[in-house]
């Protein structure tokens, strides 16, 4: 019995201890962001703005690395491997996500394996055509006239690997009422590349591509019109459902699920920092990208959803097993 | 031949390793045994290690997923691992009649594969041992093992090799790269 | 034209100065030393230092990077040549010729070759990029998914001359390697292929601890298997002097053909500088008066590869300006670079940001000028590396193979594939398997499969036919194949008149 007693007060002193050196959560060697994209990707891109803003309010190293593997999972999986102790955050988007469904994985390890701390921003999807289409390609200046369009004609998009784009396209013309082929490419810029090549008539993708390609949006899920694209409708003004004016594509961060609570805060309130910074905030207009700020419970939620989403759409489609569930 | 397929795809990868080395070794008794086969024997078993592996990525295609999308574009998962095992085959008829042609060269004896081989296998076991003692002190034995079974007899250059690469690599990869080398769980609550 | 002179005064006046030259200088260095870091490829180089410079200027910050890809490009070639370790995958092909010839004693000729041949590429693929990449950014766009088909169809041709006599091998080993390259995603429906429950297969074998794995272990255990302690080493005749510059205008074609080859394809995205030095070896290979030279020693082999590589360079940069598309992974990392620092790439950036742009160019002039210098006093230190003490050599190459296929995923599964490889690479050796041509299948297989089902959705199989450069591409493949039979054929019947004729 004294035996015990001791083994327990022992144990006791270690846990207050332990968390007496949590209480006030301070790195004290370099934090690894781990991108599921290239280096050059978008994820990639904000994740290096994002490690170049926080210099500003903390002393912390944040080291950027990338592992692109199998559309991400190889990152995902790399973090899930690594201790839970805030040393390693895990920078992903949808497409994270759509590959673990499309693989066919385990959501409860490889999506509820993570806490996801913070969403950084809402990148809203459009239709995209090229501005100069190729000869013998369609010009359209409204998305009626590509509707209509492909009423007698095979309409074919461009996508980049089947991945979170795919999903809006096909959410969004079904809803429109029209059919289409999807030819993926691996990555967003070969996507574009083919798109402006004239492989293919439309592309769904991202508001700030029309700034970085010769190509424009006819229609913008968004609640309203985007300031950078004034002239872009909504689907909800073209008559369309709301709904599809309310899918967009999230990017932020999570850590493994274990990870000291004190560190996600310290994580989160530099998060805030950053979201609330005049530069980052510019950076994203620029991108016709909106900032949010989604913490914990709300960043589940949208991640919840996008799981959802994507296991109906892809059984839709055929692309995963009628049997595979959540 | 998709129940096969599906049977082939549930089962665990060890057993599809062992099965494969089962049936090489047969071969190799089988080649042994033939005395047109008998010299060129190793020569054929790389070609049917590689036909073996091919059949089973044949079998495998069986039980890959066509969705609507490859449906309808017409090429599906499928596709191409078979036109490059169809291909094979054909690849390798030809491989078979150059190594028994009667002007192709005998397989080369074998010199000092043990020692090779224990040396692939050190390494191997080296890299297992990383978990333990951490990417550091398995190398460094590693080198001065291989070192010594070697012949060298250069103490200052048995203990200078391993201690400058494990310093190299510490402040290359660990410092510069911030590349994480496995510390291994002997040390983990040292640092 | 007179206005692209001026404007590249302009831009020299950018770079023309001590600090400019000095970052251009650091980021040649750390990128030769990162390429000849098995497991550091250029890409990663380059990511590596980006955050340094987000204080900088954005030209400075470019230029920087430039030089480091630059020199990573270069410096995967040392230890090709050194110890028969491609750093990068693009590098494998130097290694073909590179390191034979370091083992019949020739290594500053080895080490010359590589580096001048570097420095002459990239400065050939400069040139494109400054004088042709409006109109070449437009025949990127032009080269559809039955291009880019037919065009690895041609890459695939190259295992005729990769086998040698020992083609039908060849054969086995490159149709292997294509086959080991349908492991993991499909790479257009994400459909898991051959992954045997494990997750760590999903993208298939990584390439770097493949090549590590066939050709420095296999080598090094190919080595120990004849390796005896007690044989009084040998005092072997070493040429350590590089060769003279009357040496290099020897192989003057050579290096612009290959400069051109590597441009040509860099432009195209996702093609890249190992397809492109596949294709410029064979050139050169069927060009030379000594095909049996080649994978024996033969100096045009590394000018050939060395070259192509570097003029991919120029070549990725063209559809990233102009089009905002890398036409690498590298160029990717470069192009956030400018993303970073609020510049958008395009037609703008050359009217917009002209100092920006001729202020590349110039600085990538300056960058090659650089390397050949840091290269040229480097490879006499580095020349010795292939000749150290057996003893410590093979054991450092093991090392050296571990924590290079490590790194780069930092995945153990990485460093399994590179040990189990080495003793694959071990086997061909021994039983005459040319390892080369899997490296083929592998670098080749899925760019051939996502071709093939995108054309197939694009345009149907009728693309394969209708489509002028696609069909030309492929009488070239066929061509490639057939000429070296017929030309035999007719050898045989000439030597076969000969003999009937006097009697």
């Amino acid at each position: 019995m004294k035996k015990l007693s001791l083994i327990l007060a022992v144990i006791m002193v270690f846990t207050l201890l332990s968390t007496a050196a949590y209480a006030d959560w301070t790195p004290s060697q370099p934090i690894t962001i781990m991108n599921h994209v290239a280096a050059g990707g978008a994820m990639d891109l904000y994740s290096r703005k994002w490690v170049e803003l926080a210099a500003k309010y903390t002393d912390a190293t944040f080291v950027v690395d990338n592992n692109d593997g199998a559309s991400g999972l190889t990152a995902g999986e790399w973090v899930l491997g690594q201790a839970a102790d805030g040393y390693t955050v895990f920078a992903l988007a949808p497409t994270y996500i759509d590959a673990v469904i499309q693989s066919e994985l385990d959501c409860a390890e490889y999506v509820d394996g993570f806490k996801y701390v913070y969403n950084l921003m809402a990148d809203p999807y459009c239709v995209l055509v090229p501005i100069e289409p190729e000869a013998g390609n369609p010009t359209f200046d409204s998305f009626a006239e590509l509707t209509d369009w492909a009423k007698d004609n095979k309409l074919t998009l461009s996508e980049p690997n089947y991945g979170a784009k795919y999903i809006d396209a096909v959410q969004v013309f079904d809803e429109v009422g029209v059919d289409f082929q999807a030819i993926s490419y691996g990555g967003a810029k070969k996507n574009f590349a083919a798109l402006l090549g004239g492989q293919a008539i439309a592309s769904v993708g991202n508001p700030g591509d029309t700034a970085k390609y010769a190509v424009k949006a006819l229609v913008v899920g968004a609640p309203e019109r985007l300031a950078g694209l004034p002239d872009v409708p909504t689907y909800e003004e073209l008559g369309y459902s709301e709904k599809l004016d309310g899918i967009w594509m999230w990017r932020g961060y999570a850590v493994k699920a274990g990870t000291p609570d004190e560190m996600i805060e310290w994580f989160q309130d530099l998060c805030d920092k950053i979201s609330a910074d005049p530069e980052w905030i510019e950076y994203m207009e620029n991108q016709l990208i909106a900032v949010r700020t989604d913490r914990t419970e709300d960043f589940t939620q949208i991640v919840e959803d996008e799981v959802t989403s994507t296991i109906d759409v892809l059984k839709s489609v055929d692309q995963i097993s009628a049997d595979y569930t959540r | 031949m998709t129940a096969l397929s599906t049977w082939l795809n549930s089962l665990h990868y060890g057993y599809i390793v062992g099965g494969i080395a089962v049936l090489m070794v047969g071969f190799y008794f089988l080649f042994n045994a033939i005395p047109r086969t008998k010299p060129v024997k190793a020569q054929l078993l790389c070609v049917v290690g590689m036909d073996l592996i091919t059949l089973l990525f044949y079998i495998l295609t069986f039980s890959l997923r066509v969705s609507k999308m490859a449906a309808q574009s017409g090429a599906t998962p499928r596709t191409m691992p078979r036109l490059w095992a169809f291909l094979m085959v054909l690849a390798s008829v030809g491989a078979y009649v150059a190594i028994l042609k009667k002007d192709n060269r005998p397989d080369r004896g074998f010199d000092r594969w043990v020692f090779a081989l224990m040396v692939g296998l050190g390494s191997i076991v080296s890299v297992l041992c990383f978990q333990w003692l951490g990417y550091y002190l398995s190398s460094a034995i590693f080198i001065v093992a291989v070192m010594i079974a070697m012949g060298e007899k250069n103490k200052l250059q048995l203990i200078l090799t391993p201690v400058i690469w494990c310093v190299f690599t510490y402040f290359v990869f660990n410092k510069f790269l911030y590349i994480t080398l496995p510390v291994g769980s002997l040390f983990k609550g040292m640092f | 034209m007179g206005e692209i002179f001026q404007n590249l005064a302009m831009g020299f006046g950018v770079v023309g100065n001590f600090q400019s030259v000095l970052w251009i200088l650091i980021g040649v260095c750390v990128g030769i030393l990162g390429g000849a870091i098995p497991g550091i490829s250029p890409s990663m180089a380059v990511a590596l230092l980006l955050p340094m410079t987000y204080a900088m200027s954005p030209t400075v910050a470019l230029i920087m990077l430039m030089g480091i890809y630059i020199g990573a490009n270069y410096g995967g070639s040392i230890t090709a040549v050194a110890i028969n370790t491609p750093g990068t995958p693009s590098a494998t092909v130097t290694a073909f010729d590179g390191y034979p010839l370091l083992k019949k004693g020739r290594a500053g000729e080895a080490m010359g070759i590589s580096l001048w041949a570097s420095v002459f590429g990239g400065v050939i693929s400069i040139f494109v990029l400054m004088f042709f990449s409006v109109p070449l950014s437009r025949a990127a766009l032009k080269f559809w998914p039955s291009e880019y088909f037919a065009l690895c169809i041609m890459g695939l041709t190259t295992v005729a001359t990769l086998g040698g006599k020992n083609w039908q091998k060849a054969l086995v080993t490159c149709l292997f390697g294509l086959l080991l390259n349908t492991m993991g995603l499909d790479p257009t429906f994400g459909i898991k292929r051959f992954t045997f429950g494990v997750t760590k297969l999903f993208d298939g074998f990584e390439m770097v601890p493949v090549l590590i794995g066939l050709f420095a272990l296999g080598e090094v255990l190919s080595n120990l298997e004849h390796y005896d302690p007690k044989a009084a080493v040998k005092r072997e005749d070493v040429d350590y002097k590089m060769p003279k510059f009357s040496y290099y205008w020897k192989l003057k074609w050579s290096i612009v053909r290959s400069g051109l080859v590597g441009c040509l394809i860099g432009i195209f995205p996702g093609a890249g500088g190992t397809i492109a030095s596949f294709l410029a070896y064979d050139v050169e290979k069927r060009m030379s008066r000594h095909p049996e030279e080649f994978g024996h020693g033969a100096p045009a082999g590394v000018a050939a590869a060395e070259a192509s590589n570097s003029g991919s360079v120029g070549g990725a940069m063209v559809p990233m300006l102009t089009l905002g598309i890398p036409g690498s992974s590298t160029a990717a990392v470069l192009l956030s670079a400018l993303m970073i620092h609020n510049l958008t790439p395009g037609p703008q950036l050359f009217t917009n940001e002209p100092q920006l742009v001729y202020g590349l160019f110039a600085s990538m002039f300056v960058a090659n000028v650089l390397m050949g210098l840091v290269g040229h006093f480097g490879a006499k230190v580095w020349v010795r590396v292939g000749y150290i003490k057996k003893t410590i050599l093979y054991p450092l190459i093991f090392a050296f193979a571990i924590l290079g296929s490590f790194s780069i995923k930092k995945s153990m599964f990485d460093v399994c594939t590179c040990l189990a490889f080495g003793i694959i690479g071990w086997l061909f050796k021994k039983y005459d398997y040319p390892a080369s041509p899997i490296v083929l299948g592998l670098v080749l297989g899925k760019l051939i499969e996502e071709n093939f089902v995108q054309t197939m959705m694009v345009t149907g199989p009728i693309g394969f036919v209708t489509r002028p450069l696609t069909v030309i591409l492929f009488l070239i493949s066929i061509a490639a194949i057939a000429y070296p039979i017929i030309s035999e054929r007719r050898h045989k019947k000439k030597a076969a008149a000969a003999k009937d004729s006097p009697a």
